[in-house]
């Protein structure tokens, strides 16, 4: 079952948490209410949250391995898998839609493929796999609040205001192969 | 010519400053409204507040005197938190005071921990909002090392989840656990965050109060109408001319407020105004001389909400937007409550044979009844929200035909 813990916890997933728990600076005070940044920070770091990260922020802060997993599952900027191309976040929410958004998201299903599907994160749904094509792992997101500039994007964790295809591609090329974060 | 009714208060050094220096900040009168709270003390203040007749900024108008009143009542310690969550599809306000005029809301924060005696407080910031957050933290160490601050500020990301925006989820969130809303009572005044009496405000709320502590309470009711007192702020999208967010006081007719911003574009007219983002409703041209004022919107069955204002042309696909919205709240319900979790699904999946041109009899009704259990049986706002701009839809497209 995806919510038991997994066998083995990497060094390297050791390590990582490590990091973000002296990035998080808490001292001996470390709680429960660091488990979302403690997660956020892990990400920002590797990218993505492995299942060997998740049992191990749960050991360090104490928790059963379900509690973490269901916190970890319920956020849909948390990636639970790595991403496979550079993380393009695509607003596809009404009032980027009313200024062009459908016309961009047919564009770069073109380009990309067809972008994942952005509930299958949040709240729990089993996620669906990333198909990277052209080294883009993309999805459309409700409103990320920039609607003056609609429409908009994220790539790379870097945001594209007034975005096209063409604008995105640039984005992603100064992404690099790995890209930023996702925009947690 | 319409008479201009831009009045800005809240926007006064928005974009004539930097944003990122306190000096400039003070320079234009900033902290007036703090040094004032501190020579007449909280008491005065909270009178001041409750005269000033100020309305929470965050969609559910609630009076800001009377929390604060409970919280600073409430046994000590006591927590503030800033509802900087700002989620609702079309709105942007927020994030634009954040990013250029951070101190006015560091300034309220400030005067609110004072005035309720909170000793901790606690931003709860959009997970998207970088520039925000690069913004607000550089901001917060220069007003500690200013002395400014005055109270222990913790920053705290969200992670991309709408419903954190309901002050107990946030709280739940904060808390580590899911952003599943509590059940109310107890209200957050009496245990909200960690258990303790919580005084929860808006962004735009919070710098309306560095507003009235500098100025005081006539001077803010100066503007507006005698029950909603004040300017707002709308954030104006879609279809208009000039996208952005627009200071007006309360009470402006709406078609003065499109003409502020341009207009609707390309000399088009205008179809519908989707009025306070997805938990809002479509107001239809009839609708142009409402005044945006919280009881002239209610008389119509709609609110003000978080001041999103969407606006469609005559050419847009209105039922499109609908199904749109719907897919919004079946994603977003948080699944803790069953009249939300399935109604939305079940919302959905309506909305969309009507679209496909599937719609069975009855389908009306249905999506009426839904409404009614989602409206009265969900736990929170979102459910009791879920169905507000499907069914203003279904008044504007008419009877039996949507598509």
């Amino acid at each position: 079952m995806e919510h038991n813990p997994p066998s083995a916890v990497t060094q390297g997933e050791k390590d990582a948490v490590e990091r973000a728990v002296r990035v998080l600076d808490a001292g001996s005070g470390l709680s429960r209410t660091h488990l979302l940044p403690l997660l956020q920070a892990v990400q920002r770091d590797r990218g993505w949250l492995s299942r060997g990260v998740l049992a191990q922020v749960a050991e360090r802060l104490r928790l059963p391995f379900p509690e973490v997993w269901g916190v970890a599952t319920f956020y849909a900027l948390l990636r639970l898998e790595p991403p496979a191309g550079v993380p393009v976040h695509v607003c596809d929410d009404v009032p980027c839609r009313l200024r062009g958004a459908e016309a961009l998201l047919a564009e770069l299903e073109v380009r990309y493929g067809p972008p994942r599907r952005f509930s299958g994160r949040a709240h729990g749904e089993p996620a669906e796999p990333g198909v990277a094509k052209g080294g883009v792992d993309w999805e459309t997101v409700p409103c990320l609040g920039q609607c003056e500039a609609a429409p908009v994007a994220v790539v790379g964790g870097a945001l594209c205001r007034g975005a096209d295809a063409a604008g995105i591609a640039g984005a992603v090329a100064a992404a690099g192969p790995r890209g930023g974060d996702a925009g947690a | 010519m319409t008479r201009v009714p831009e009045v800005r208060r809240l926007l006064a050094r928005v974009g004539r400053i930097d944003p990122g220096s306190l000096e400039a900040y003070r320079d234009a009168g900033g902290y007036r409204g703090l040094g004032r709270a501190l020579e007449i003390g909280p008491e005065p203040l909270l009178e001041e507040l409750t005269r000033s007749g100020l309305l929470g900024r965050g969609g559910a108008a609630f009076p800001s005197g009377v929390k604060w009143k409970a919280v600073a009542q409430a046994p000590a310690p006591r927590w503030l938190v800033c509802n900087a969550d700002e989620s609702e599809p079309g709105t942007f306000k927020d994030r634009v005071l954040l990013e250029q005029d951070p101190f006015s809301v560091l300034e309220g924060l400030t005067i609110a921990a004072r005035t309720v005696g909170a000793e901790d407080a606690l931003i709860y910031l959009r997970g998207e909002y970088d520039g925000a957050a690069a913004r607000l933290e550089d901001a917060i160490g220069q007003a500690t090392a200013a002395g400014l601050l005055g109270v222990r500020v913790r920053l705290f990301r969200g992670a991309g989840a709408y419903i954190c925006g309901e002050e107990t989820a946030l709280f739940n969130s904060v808390e580590g656990r899911r952003g599943e809303p509590r059940s109310k009572p107890p209200f957050p005044t009496e245990a909200g965050l960690f258990g303790r009496p919580t005084l929860v405000n808006n962004v735009e709320t919070l710098a309306n109060v560095a507003l009235i502590a500098a100025d005081g309470a006539e001077a803010f009711r100066a503007h507006g109408t005698e029950r909603s007192t004040g300017t707002k702020l709308f954030c104006l999208s879609g279809h208009i001319e000039r996208p952005g967010v627009y200071e007006v006081p309360f009470g402006t007719p709406l078609r003065e407020l499109l003409d502020l911003a341009g207009g609707i574009w390309r000399g088009r007219r205008l179809q519908a105004v989707l009025c306070g983002g997805a938990s809002g409703s479509f107001l239809g041209p009839d609708r142009l001389d409402v005044p945006l004022s919280f009881e002239g919107l209610r008389t119509m069955g709609a609110a003000i909400g978080s001041g999103a204002l969407i606006v469609l042309d005559e050419t847009a696909d209105l039922w499109r937007t609908v199904q749109r919205v719907a897919r919004f709240f079946r994603e977003e319900s948080c699944g803790q409550c069953v009249p939300c979790r399935v109604g939305t699904q079940r919302q959905l999946e309506i909305v969309d044979r009507l679209a496909e041109g599937r719609g069975r009899a009855g389908d009306m009704d249905l999506l009426r009844d839904l409404a009614g259990a989602m409206t009265d049986a969900s736990i929170c706002g979102l459910g009791q929200t879920a169905s507000s701009a499907v069914i203003s839809a279904l008044a504007l497209v008419g009877e039996g035909t949507p598509v």
